[in-house]
């Protein structure tokens, strides 16, 4: 008995921080979503029960925004995953000047999301940005005020800026595979491609299970770039789920509309992480002997 | 390619050094003498001149009524009566010059009387100052300023918050005279016959365009196209010469759009632009409407024109465009016309010979309705229980829009001052006669007649009505049709402007 009061002071402080700055604001946020809330905060708000998020999530804008940000989602995770693994299968090499390779590789690790946004704005700029004329894009509007091309090259950013953290991830990886089964495979004339699909993605599969799940989340909260390229533009464009949560409650002073945004935000999040973790779970091997 | 580009470079960098941060309206102008040009005649005499002035025609020509909320006194001279001076603290966002300008009114406000102290609060941008002014309204009374400078366009937004006194009160209370204020500009703040701010940093949008490039062209440098119709010649001309490779740039930004139907007589909203009720719909979907949409595809699918970005950035591409004479003309705010002279004053775009022309109107003519409406910000009393600052912030904010302190804010901003006489101050009229481009501005507000169109739209949901018209502007030059981009822009608006009045 003892024991037990004293485990439960010991996570005491742990419940209380996540108490006070995550379970005390999402129940918050729920009730907010019950409330039309006024436009600024001293007025009275108006309780509406269900009404608004049955209003707010049945809109055709909230259909969209799932749709972009799943779009956002489907463009960054696997391409950067792969762009990783490309990067750090080619750091494994012992050649000279490897090191100099691997710091740059993985340098974007040390770059800000305002700092890769900001380069990028440059590069993309249609009167003189390098990448509009190695597109031929240049002059007038520019590849960012495109509703083609806004959400890939918001996309592009994101996906530059994260490889630098794939890269690391992937390389420790690799570094940490047994040798042997490589070394017996290499015996057994597996050719390349074989080993990489028969051994090394299954032993890498716990590792690409965590930046499948880091990477869809970080893809579903990707708010940064998206703030310092396109502003959501052109016409909804690169407005995915959680710039229109800023917009609404921080641009259109409409909290309440946010709130209920934000708890779809949350709960699909929630299904997405248990569906990952139900499909991963039958095909991951976390064992290494 | 490599040079031209290092050219771009260095122009941007320019501009961004000299402009310094976003402030709203975009652009931090620069004095175009430097900022210390003092008054020559005594501030005091020309008060009591403007008083006296002001005497003949009463309170109840000049002051927006007394009717609803003017019924409670506001408490002039409570500020006087204390022992201690009053603190105060005004909100504002102006930086660089903007800023410098600012910061040495107050001090010489601070030092010319015993009874206040007024202390600055720089929150950067109007966007910075609404969140924050609305965060500390869920704090109380306390964490609120007691003066703030508010985006124009927001005035709803701070009416429905229930924060501020309208400065009618005062100016009833403190029988002070409008006679002398430009009245298109007292108009704009002007809601349901109640006046709520007084003006303060006022700009509006021009013509800007390299008269070297078109006098190339053929066309008369002196006589800048006064019309959409003549600009669309203007520009047909310009590309048809191979004089440019745009005829202009036109900013993906909806104030133009929003500028044109107010100088084409009509309102963007009902309610007579929200200046008689609250408006419940959108009215910009009109003939006009869609005549300017209209105008604007066929200027960017003939390569008349090419479209810039609003903001960001990009936002500076269009001024850029005429450095390097890709498109010799544009339309922007005349807050950035110091700053331009400045970039040009440095020898950057030698070939550049700078104009400044009225905006264009709508159509062939000019309608004698139409107008521009005032952009930039309104200084507005917020509703405190202390009497003393209260008092306080009137008397300050009567020192910023006097005459004197106008002209000196004009001349180290490039601001439009706000009274009448001010451009008689020796020091504003040399810099005006010198530079004749500053006052492009003034008379085209001047010139503004007072109705409902002209006040400019007043809803709550300005903000998204805003997007939805720069996301119609975005879409038209991405080849959705015209008429399809206003109609969604009119329908979402709609939304937007019922949304909030449910909520409010």
């Amino acid at each position: 008995m003892r024991e037990a009061s004293l485990g439960y002071l010991m996570i005491l402080p742990a419940v209380a921080a996540f108490g006070i700055f995550s379970f005390y604001p999402l129940v918050k946020t729920a009730y907010l979503g019950f409330f039309l809330a006024p436009p600024t905060p001293n007025l009275p708000s108006k309780y509406v029960g269900f009404q608004q998020y049955s209003s707010v999530l049945g809109s055709s804008q909230f259909a969209d925004d799932v749709g972009r940000t799943a779009l956002f989602v489907a463009f960054t995770v696997p391409l950067g995953i792969i762009l990783g693994l490309a990067l750090a299968n080619l750091a494994q090499k012992h050649i000279r000047g490897i090191r100099l390779f691997r710091t740059i590789f993985s340098s974007t690790v040390a770059t800000s999301v305002a700092v890769a946004s900001t380069i990028f704005f440059t590069l993309l700029n249609p009167q003189i940005g390098l990448l509009s004329y190695a597109f031929g894009k240049e002059g007038g509007n520019g590849i960012l005020n495109n509703p083609h091309w806004a959400l890939p090259a918001v996309a592009l950013v994101t996906i530059w800026q994260n490889l630098g953290f794939t890269f690391i991830l992937m390389s420790a990886a690799l570094q940490s595979l047994p040798q042997d089964v490589l070394e017996a495979s290499m015996v057994d004339g597996a050719s390349s491609f074989t080993r990489l699909r028969q051994i090394t993605l299954p032993l890498l599969s716990p590792i690409l299970f965590f930046a499948v799940v880091i990477g869809v989340i970080s893809g579903f909260q990707a708010f940064g770039q998206i703030d310092l390229l396109t502003q959501g533009g052109p016409n909804h464009a690169s407005l995915v789920l959680i710039y229109d949560i800023y917009q609404q409650a921080f641009q259109f002073n409409n909290p309440g509309y946010a709130a209920v945004l934000s708890i779809a935000l949350f709960f699909m999040l929630m299904i997405l992480t248990f569906v990952q973790f139900w499909f991963f779970q039958r095909r991951v091997s976390y064992a290494n002997g | 390619m490599g040079i031209l580009e290092w050219v771009f470079i260095g122009g941007l960098r320019a501009y961004h050094s000299a402009m310094g941060h976003d402030d709203g309206d975009g652009i931090g102008p620069v004095a175009p003498g430097g900022p210390s040009h003092g008054p020559s005649f005594s501030r005091r005499n020309l008060l009591k001149g403007v008083a006296i002035a002001g005497v003949g025609l009463g309170v109840g020509a000049g002051v927006p009524g007394t009717a609803g909320a003017a019924k409670s006194k506001f408490p002039i001279g409570a500020s006087a009566k204390k022992s201690t001076p009053t603190q105060i603290t005004l909100w504002h966002s102006m930086t660089e010059n903007n800023l410098t300008t600012l910061q040495k009114i107050t001090n010489a406000f601070n030092s010319s009387q015993p009874h206040v102290k007024v202390n600055l609060l720089n929150q950067n941008s109007y966007t910075d100052t609404q969140t924050a002014y609305t965060t500390a309204l869920s704090g109380g009374q306390s964490k609120l300023p007691d003066l703030v400078q508010w985006e124009s366009e927001l005035i709803q937004l701070l009416i429905d918050s229930q924060s501020v006194v309208p400065v009618s009160q005062a100016i009833a209370a403190d029988h002070y005279s409008l006679s002398d204020f430009v009245p298109s500009m007292l108009n704009f703040f002007r809601v349901r016959g109640t006046l709520w701010a007084l003006p303060f940093n006022i700009s509006s949008q021009v013509l800007y365009y390299d008269e070297n490039a078109l006098t190339k062209a053929g066309l008369d440098p002196s006589n800048p196209p006064a019309t959409l119709t003549a600009l669309k010649k203007a520009c047909q001309k310009i590309v048809s010469t191979a004089t440019a490779k745009y005829g202009m740039s036109l900013k993906l930004d909806q104030t133009n759009f929003e500028q044109w139907m107010a100088l084409g007589g009509q309102t963007l909203v009902n309610k007579n632009n929200g200046r008689s009720g609250r408006a419940t719909k959108v009215t910009f979907d009109n003939a006009l409407g869609k005549y300017l949409v209209q105008w604007w595809a066929t200027m960017l699918k003939g390569n008349l024109a090419q479209a810039t970005a609003a903001s960001g950035t990009g936002g500076y591409d269009n001024l850029l465009a005429i450095g390097s004479g890709i498109a010799p003309i544009t339309i922007d705010t005349s807050a950035a016309l110091g700053t331009i002279l400045t970039v040009l004053q440095s020898g950057q775009y030698p070939n550049v010979k700078l104009g400044v022309g009225r905006l264009p109107v709508p159509g062939s003519k000019p309608n004698k309705h139409g107008g521009v409406y005032v952009g930039g910000a309104g200084m507005y009393i917020v509703k405190k229980s202390t009497p003393a600052t209260m008092d306080a912030a009137w008397q300050f904010l009567k020192y910023l829009v006097a005459p004197t302190q106008q002209a000196t804010w004009a001349l180290g901003t490039g601001y439009v001052p706000v009274r009448k006489s001010a451009i008689r101050i020796p020091a504003l009229a040399q810099a005006w006669a010198s530079v004749p481009q500053y006052k492009v501005a003034y008379d085209q507000i001047l010139a503004s007649p007072v109705n409902a169109a002209t006040a400019g739209y007043v809803t709550g949901a300005a903000s998204q009505v805003d997007t939805d018209l720069q996301d119609a502007l975005t879409a038209i030059s991405n080849g959705t049709p015209p008429n399809r981009a206003l109609a969604q822009a009119a329908a979402s608006a709609n939304s937007a402007i019922q949304s909030y009045n449910e909520r409010v």
